[in-house]
């Protein structure tokens, strides 16, 4: 069982300090924000997203990530902007009482390829980035510590959340509860199907806050760390530039307007 | 065992001729079973069974021998990647497993992943409902899955302010209440003292009693040789031996299956004695009688 | 000389109409494995948690007498410092994985990095860990990736490796199989031959008798007996334990007059065999 996103491989792009992973798809995702060109997503994605990954030997399953998060949304966002974007004027073709206009598409394709963007570069980062170096990394930047746990071990607890929620799928169609059919049979099967993910994860958190205090999770001493974490210079100074870089990038698309038509 | 009888006086008339009507006897036929896992593992290799209506059956092995996934495929949680599983006339790949839970009743052996109702009454009363079992007959079956379960003190109680073994029994109550011909319990020994073990030794008798098909996953082999007539051993995807408490005289079958003996295999093979007593008054009438030949 | 002393102990939780716990006294000896047994719902559990200073600093309630850790008073001790005298291991494996690490190795460093153990020092000790509870195959595996006898031969190791003197393990079999159930039993065996002092709470005699030095009987929150296992163990059907099939047919043996009234009920293979051949 994949108990978590990261994927182990031997690259240069593992290698970097997660800081520096994080400040690169910070950096690409104020970008895409805050430059006035319709492409600048894809240009992104395809100029600098996709070589990073092919760098970190993860692109596979970081497009494969990219495209099932973001078809479906690319989709239904064409769909609903394309014939009901408001103020638009330029019909494309007409269906009946509906109209597609190619203002709501361009916005659709601009918030589309935004969404792709920011979901490949935070891929990138988290299956290039071992959990445990995350959290020491936050740590190390000044995080709390339970803040960091928690933000890592959510991170790792989602597949498992994923299969309890299937066991729960099975548990309750196994007391005869039908789960598919109409609209009416699907919304009264969503109480029996999320409030036992919701009970039992209650249900587990006490028993994993006595594990976490029988491992002295909150004694209250300067923490050491197994892992060690690999920093250089060039990496800080990389950093700041493009946090830098960033701040810039959103103070001027603050005093320059700057957003799409 | 008398209380229940007790309570089964006033309803026995109404609630028997009912029981008879929705439950037929169905057998089950699995034929030339294979089954893999997404990820490539083969858990069945092909198994073919046929489990006749009434039977009452203990399936064992180590982990890893197929145990839950051969039980899993009995109310259509797993369909199978090659063959067929008839639950009597019903192919199960033809069928929802809501549809298929009419006819298989599932114990779980997470209770956490079911329980959601404030109340175990109301808990137990959802499957029968899913069922569309009559108000009138619901609230029937309800008080006697409580009674038959030793819940009547908590029957207002939310499932979550119970211990975990208590909340086990909540979910047998559950399936007790949906009165299937065919039940299947996956590990239901686990975590359950003297008294559990004597309350699910009842019910297994009760179910007996109405022709229920009784099918078991246990490692307990001591409770399932003195429960269960028939045993099914299970090693690498495969059913390697089939029949009573004497399939465990067999060395080579417990070798296959990586199972210790129940203990009182054990201690007949420590005497010395020819065959292995399956329970308790059997060891000791053995031993009556090798005193009075002595 | 002991390790864990318990004086008059009572608790109830907040909520709860009853005692968990009442009157309870008795002091575990260094080096032993003194095993615990009750029916469910007999404070077992609870009684773990007191030993391991969880009441009076995790669960909430009224508590009533003293345990001491080593000389230290639980209630006037930090937990933080508690866990390195008695560590606390459970029945459900998953639970106690802390899910912010990757392998093995790593999960047990998870209570070293928490004391603030210098690298170096982990190393060493983490080798040993790995080492003792047979876990050097499976080091830099995924803790979920383990079989459940492995998942809590896992957790502890992860406890071991603190290097409390007091190890209190709540029915730390009960959800393993067979096999599982031999590994983690080893472990324990394991342990105690380290000089560690174990408290295990478990529900099959037939190991208790081979492996405990002492045996506590819990029945509806009280102390109700303790000493050597075997005659201790002689009245089990009478507290809801699962007797094992040893005993049960010597009693009802005995109750037939095929054996002699005044030998003890026998708990293990040994004891049976030599029971039945005289």
């Amino acid at each position: 069982m994949n108990q978590s996103f990261y994927l182990d491989r031997a690259s240069g792009w593992h290698a970097l300090h997660p800081l520096t992973k994080i400040a690169v798809a910070f950096a690409l995702s104020v970008t895409a924000f805050c430059v006035r060109w319709d492409f600048i997503s894809v240009a992104l994605f395809v100029f600098v997203v996709i070589p990073f990954a092919v760098w970190g030997n993860i692109w596979r399953p970081v497009l494969r990530a990219t495209f099932t998060v973001i078809l479906p949304l690319a989709v239904s966002l064409a769909l609903i902007q394309g014939f009901f974007f408001p103020g638009a004027q330029d019909v494309l073709f007409q269906i009946g009482p509906f109209a597609l206009k190619r203002e709501g598409l361009e916005f659709a394709f601009v918030t589309g390829t935004r969404l792709m963007l920011i979901a490949g570069a935070g891929l990138l980062v988290v299956y290039a980035t071992h959990p445990a170096d995350l959290a020491l990394a936050l740590v190390q930047a000044g995080a709390p510590y339970p803040l960091a746990y928690i933000i890592v071990t959510a991170i790792q607890l989602l597949p498992e959340m994923q299969a309890r929620a299937d066991g729960i799928l099975k548990a309750q169609q196994a007391r005869g509860l039908e789960t598919t059919g109409s609209l009416r049979v699907r919304v009264s099967a969503l109480l029996p199907l999320l409030a036992p993910l919701v009970y039992g994860a209650l249900e587990n958190v006490q028993e994993r806050a006595l594990a976490l205090d029988a491992r002295a999770f909150r004694a209250p001493r300067a923490k050491t760390s197994w892992r060690v974490l690999r920093d250089t210079l060039a990496q800080r100074a990389l950093r700041w530039l493009l946090v830098m870089f960033s701040i810039l990038l959103i103070v001027a698309s603050v005093f320059v307007p700057l957003f799409i038509r | 065992m008398i209380f229940i009888f007790d309570f089964f006086q006033p309803h026995h008339s109404h609630g028997t001729s009912n029981f008879k009507n929705s439950n037929p006897k169905l057998n089950l036929q699995l034929s030339n079973l294979d089954f893999a896992y997404p990820n490539g593992t083969r858990a069945l290799n092909d198994v073919s069974l046929e489990i006749r209506a009434g039977s009452r059956i203990a399936v064992i092995g180590q982990n890893g021998a197929g145990k839950t996934t051969l039980v899993k495929h009995l109310n259509g949680l797993l369909k199978p990647t090659r063959g067929d599983v008839l639950i009597g006339d019903w192919n199960t790949r033809e069928h929802s497993i809501a549809q298929l839970a009419r006819r298989v009743g599932f114990v779980f052996q997470n209770p956490d992943d079911q329980l959601f109702k404030t109340s175990v009454r109301e808990e137990i009363a959802f499957g029968p409902t899913n069922l569309q079992v009559a108000a009138g007959e619901l609230e029937a079956r309800v008080a006697r899955a409580l009674e038959l379960c030793g819940l009547q003190n908590v029957r207002d109680t939310h499932p979550y302010d119970l211990q975990l073994w208590q909340r086990r029994w909540v979910t047998i109550a559950s399936v007790v209440a949906m009165q299937t011909p065919i039940v299947v319990l996956d590990e239901p020994t686990t975590g359950q003292d003297a008294f559990g073990l004597q309350r699910l030794a009842d019910l297994l008798e009760q179910w007996e009693r109405e022709h229920v098909t009784v099918i078991a996953v246990t490692h307990d082999l001591d409770f399932a040789v003195e429960q269960f007539p028939e045993l099914l051993v299970m090693a690498q995807g495969q059913v390697i031996a089939r029949g009573d408490a004497r399939v465990l005289n067999d060395e080579s079958v417990l070798k296959r299956a990586g199972l210790d003996a129940p203990q009182l295999v054990r201690l007949a093979n420590a005497l010395g004695w020819a065959d292995a007593p399956v329970n308790v008054r059997a060891f000791v009438a053995h031993l009556a009688q090798s005193k009075n030949t002595d | 000389m002991s390790s864990l002393a318990v004086e008059q102990l009572g608790f109830q939780y907040v909520q709860a109409k009853s005692d968990a716990l009442r009157g309870i006294t008795f002091e575990v000896p260094s080096s032993s494995i003194t095993a615990i047994v009750g029916a469910n719902g007999a404070g077992k559990s609870t009684l773990c948690y007191a030993l391991a200073g969880f009441i009076p600093h995790f669960f909430k309630g009224n508590m009533r007498g003293a345990v001491r850790v080593n000389g230290m008073d639980s209630k006037q001790t930090p937990l933080a410092q508690l866990v390195t005298q008695v560590g606390l291991a459970f029945q459900n494996p998953f639970n106690q994985i802390s899910g912010a690490k990757l392998t093995v190795s790593e999960e047990i460093a998870f209570g070293l990095e928490n004391l603030g153990v210098p690298r170096a020092e982990m190393e060493t000790r983490i080798a040993r860990a790995l080492e003792l509870f047979g876990l050097e195959q499976v080091a830099h595996q995924s803790p979920y990736a383990l079989s459940g006898g492995q998942q809590q031969r896992l957790a502890l190791a992860s406890i071991f490796v603190m290097e409390p003197p007091v190890m209190v393990l709540d029915e730390p079999t009960s959800q393993l199989d067979p096999q599982g159930t031999r590994e983690v039993m080893a472990a324990i065996q394991t342990l105690a031959a380290q000089g560690r002092t174990i408290v295990l709470v478990e529900h099959k005699l037939e190991w208790i008798a081979e492996l405990a030095t002492r045996v506590l009987v819990l029945h509806h929150g009280e102390l109700v007996a303790q000493g050597a296992p075997r005659e201790i163990l002689q009245c089990a059907d009478e507290w809801g334990l699962n007797e094992t099939r040893y005993a049960r047919a010597a009693r009802m043996a005995r109750e037939r007059g095929l054996v002699a009234k005044d030998v003890l009920l026998p708990q293990t293979l040994e004891q049976a065999t030599n029971f039945f051949r005289v």
